[in-house]
C-alpha cells in the first residue's frame, strides 16, 4: 500500500512543485526586472524565519487538503485495495505516513525556494526567533487536522473525495465572516462551535495569516492564543478525526 | 477449499442471500449461476469480506477470512477496479509489492497472453484489456483460491478461450474456483460443479455430468394438433415448436416416451440435457409450463 500512497502522493506533489517554481521563477523575474534588487547585504530587509516558515506552511496545508482524500481514493478499487494480504487498518497507517513525508517535503521544498529567491533578489535576509517551533508545530497540526477532516467526510461520501477537498477551502475561508455576523441563536452558536473544526480559525492572527473577514471574538482567539495551545488543539482534533476516519473505512461495506 | 454454510445477506427489506450453503472443493472449477440479482455478487462480496454476511459462516482452507487469507486468493470483480492514472506495469509493481507469492515470471507470461501493453494507463484500456490486467493481477501469485465474478466479459472469443484454458490450469494445478458468468457456454466448457441462486437461494448444485445424466429431455413430433402434455408426470418445462415438442423431465423419460406414444406422436427421441435447459429449469421453476 505504500507504493500506491507514494505514487499518489508523488503526483500531486509533482505538480504543486512544478506551479510553485514557475510562480517562484516567476516573481524572481519581476523583482530583479523592477529593480528592487539592492547591491549590499546591509540594505536588506530582516525576516524572521517564523514567517518564512508561516508563508510556505500555506503551501503544505494546501497539499494537506488536496491528499486527504487518499482513503476514498484508495477505495475507488476495492478488488485491489482490500484484498491485500495486511489489516486494513495498517493500510491506512501506510498511506497517511507517506502523505505525512509528502506534506512535510512539499513544505521543506518551498522554504527552500524561498531562500533560493531571496538570494538571487537579495530582498531579505532571514533572521531567527524563539517563535520558530511555535508555527512549525502550528502549520503541522492545522494541516494535521484539514488533512484528517476531509479524510473522515470522504469516507462517509464514496467517491467525492476531490469534491470535498475543494469544498473544504470555500468552507473554511467562509465560515469565520459567517460567525462574525452577528446571527441569532442557536445559529450563531452553531457556527461559532463549527469555527472549532475550521483550520483556517487556528491559523488566523498567528505567523502573518489575516483574513481579514474574521471575528475578533472567536472562541479560538479568546480561549487559545499562543501557537503552541492552538496546535494542540488542532493536532488533538486531527489525531480524533483520522482515528474515526480509520475506524469506519476498516469496518465499512464496499461495493464489489 | 471453499466452504459456505448457512450464508444469508439482507439489505433492509431485500434478502439477497438466504441460507446459501455450497463446498468449492480444492482443484474444481463451480460456476455460480443465476439471473441478474440472484445474489452472485453479494455471495462474492460477503466472500471477500466486502460485506458482512448477517448468518453464516465462510471458510477458507478451514479458516475464517483473514487479512493473511488474500495472499493465497485472486479475485475478479465483475466490472475492472483499477487506477485509471496508472500504467498496467504500476499495477504489476502493486501486486509485487503486496503479494508475498508474486510470481514475476507468471506475470510477464499472462501479460504476453493478453498482449497488453504495461506501459499503457490504464484509463486508456478498453473494457476487455481491464478485464485482463484484472486477471494477471488476480494470477500472477498463483493464487490456491479464485474468486472470478464474470471473469471474461468483455473480452473477444479468442481471449476467451485464453480465460477459460486459464481457469481450467489452475483447477488442474489444485486451485478452488468460484466464478460466476452469464454466458452459460462459458460454464460449461471450464465447470466441472454448478450452483444455481434463484432469489438469493441455492436452488441447484452438484457435480455437471451428475446433473446432465439426471436430466433429460424428450422429443416428439404430431401429424395432428400437439395434445396437452404439461400436465404429465416429472415434466418440468415444455417447448412447442409447430407440430414437434420438447418435454423437459427429470425422470421417468421412459414411461413419458411411452405415453407420447400412446398419444400418437411419433419420431420419439430421448436427449441429454444441456446446462443451458438446467438453468433454465432451475430459475423457471414455480413458473407455468408453456
Amino acid at each position: 500500500m505504500t507504493y500506491l500512497a507514494a505514487l499518489r502522493a508523488k503526483r500531486t506533489v509533482l505538480i504543486v512543485m512544478i506551479v510553485l517554481t514557475v510562480l517562484a521563477a516567476i516573481a524572481t523575474y519581476f523583482v530583479v526586472r523592477a529593480e528592487l534588487r539592492v547591491h549590499t547585504w546591509t540594505q536588506h530587509s530582516p525576516w524572521p524565519f517564523s514567517a518564512l516558515l508561516a508563508g510556505t506552511g500555506v503551501i503544505a496545508v494546501i497539499v494537506a487538503t488536496i491528499l486527504g482524500s487518499a482513503l476514498d481514493g484508495v477505495s475507488r478499487a476495492p478488488a485491489l485495495a482490500f484484498t491485500r494480504p495486511e489489516p486494513r487498518a495498517l493500510s491506512a497507517l501506510r498511506i497517511y505516513a507517506v502523505d505525512a513525508v509528502a506534506v512535510l517535503a512539499v513544505w521543506a521544498a518551498g522554504v527552500v525556494l524561498a531562500v533560493i529567491g531571496a538570494v538571487i533578489t537579495r530582498t531579505f535576509w532571514v533572521t531567527f526567533g524563539a517563535d520558530i517551533a511555535g508555527v512549525l508545530f502550528l502549520f503541522c497540526a492545522v494541516s494535521l487536522m484539514w488533512y484528517a477532516l476531509i479524510t473522515l467526510t470522504a469516507v462517509f461520501f464514496p467517491g467525492r473525495g476531490g469534491a470535498i477537498s475543494g469544498a473544504s477551502w470555500a468552507i473554511a475561508l467562509i465560515l469565520p465572516g459567517l460567525a462574525a455576523i452577528g446571527f441569532p441563536q442557536p445559529v450563531h452558536g452553531l457556527l461559532q462551535a463549527l469555527l472549532y473544526l475550521d483550520p483556517m480559525a487556528y491559523l488566523q492572527g498567528h505567523a502573518g495569516v489575516d483574513l481579514g473577514s474574521s471575528p475578533k471574538q472567536s472562541p479560538i482567539d479568546l480561549l487559545f492564543t499562543t501557537a503552541p495551545a492552538r496546535a494542540a488543539v488542532a493536532g488533538a482534533i486531527g489525531v480524533v478525526a483520522l482515528a474515526l476516519a480509520t475506524r469506519f473505512w476498516t469496518t465499512r461495506e464496499v461495493s464489489a | 477449499m471453499i466452504a459456505i454454510s448457512g450464508l444469508t445477506k439482507r439489505y433492509r427489506d431485500v434478502l439477497a442471500v438466504d441460507d446459501v450453503t455450497l463446498d468449492v472443493p480444492a482443484g474444481s472449477v463451480t460456476g455460480l449461476l443465476g439471473r441478474n440479482g440472484a445474489g452472485k455478487t453479494t455471495t462474492f462480496r460477503c466472500l471477500l469480506g466486502f460485506a458482512a454476511a448477517d448468518a453464516g459462516t465462510i471458510r477458507f482452507d478451514g479458516a475464517p477470512l483473514a487479512p493473511q487469507t488474500f495472499a493465497h486468493i485472486g479475485y475478479v470483480p465483475e466490472r475492472p477496479q483499477l487506477y485509471g492514472w496508472m500504467t498496467v506495469k504500476e499495477h504489476l509493481e502493486f501486486a509485487h509489492r503486496t503479494q508475498p507469492a508474486y510470481d514475476a515470471a507468471r506475470a510477464a507470461e499472462l501479460i504476453a497472453a493478453f498482449r497488453l501493453d504495461p506501459r499503457r494507463k490504464v484509463r486508456r484500456l478498453s473494457k476487455g484489456q481491464q478485464t485482463a490486467v484484472s486477471l494477471c493481477l488476480a494470477l500472477a501469485h498463483r493464487p490456491r483460491i479464485l474468486i472470478l465474478d464474470e471473469p471474461a466479459s468483455g473480452l473477444d472469443p479468442v481471449m476467451q478461450r485464453v480465460v477459460l484454458d486459464l481457469i481450467v490450469d489452475a483447477s488442474t494445478s489444485g486451485a478452488a474456483i468460484l466464478m460466476s458468468s452469464h454466458q452459460i457456454g462459458q460454464i460449461d466448457r471450464a465447470a466441472d460443479r454448478i450452483a444455481i441462486l434463484r432469489d438469493g437461494r441455492l436452488v441447484l448444485s452438484g457435480d455437471t455430468d451428475d446433473l446432465r445424466a439426471r436430466a433429460k429431455v424428450v422429443e416428439a413430433t404430431f401429424d395432428d394438433d400437439v395434445p396437452d402434455v404439461a400436465a404429465l408426470p416429472g415434466v418440468r418445462r415444455v417447448e412447442r415448436m409447430g407440430a414437434s415438442v420438447r418435454l423437459y423431465c427429470d425422470n421417468g423419460t421412459e414411461a413419458l416416451a411411452a405415453t407420447l406414444s400412446a398419444r400418437g406422436a411419433r419420431g420419439l427421441r430421448v436427449l441429454d440435457r444441456s446446462l443451458e435447459d438446467i438453468f433454465l429449469d432451475a430459475v423457471s421453476d414455480g413458473e407455468p409450463a408453456s
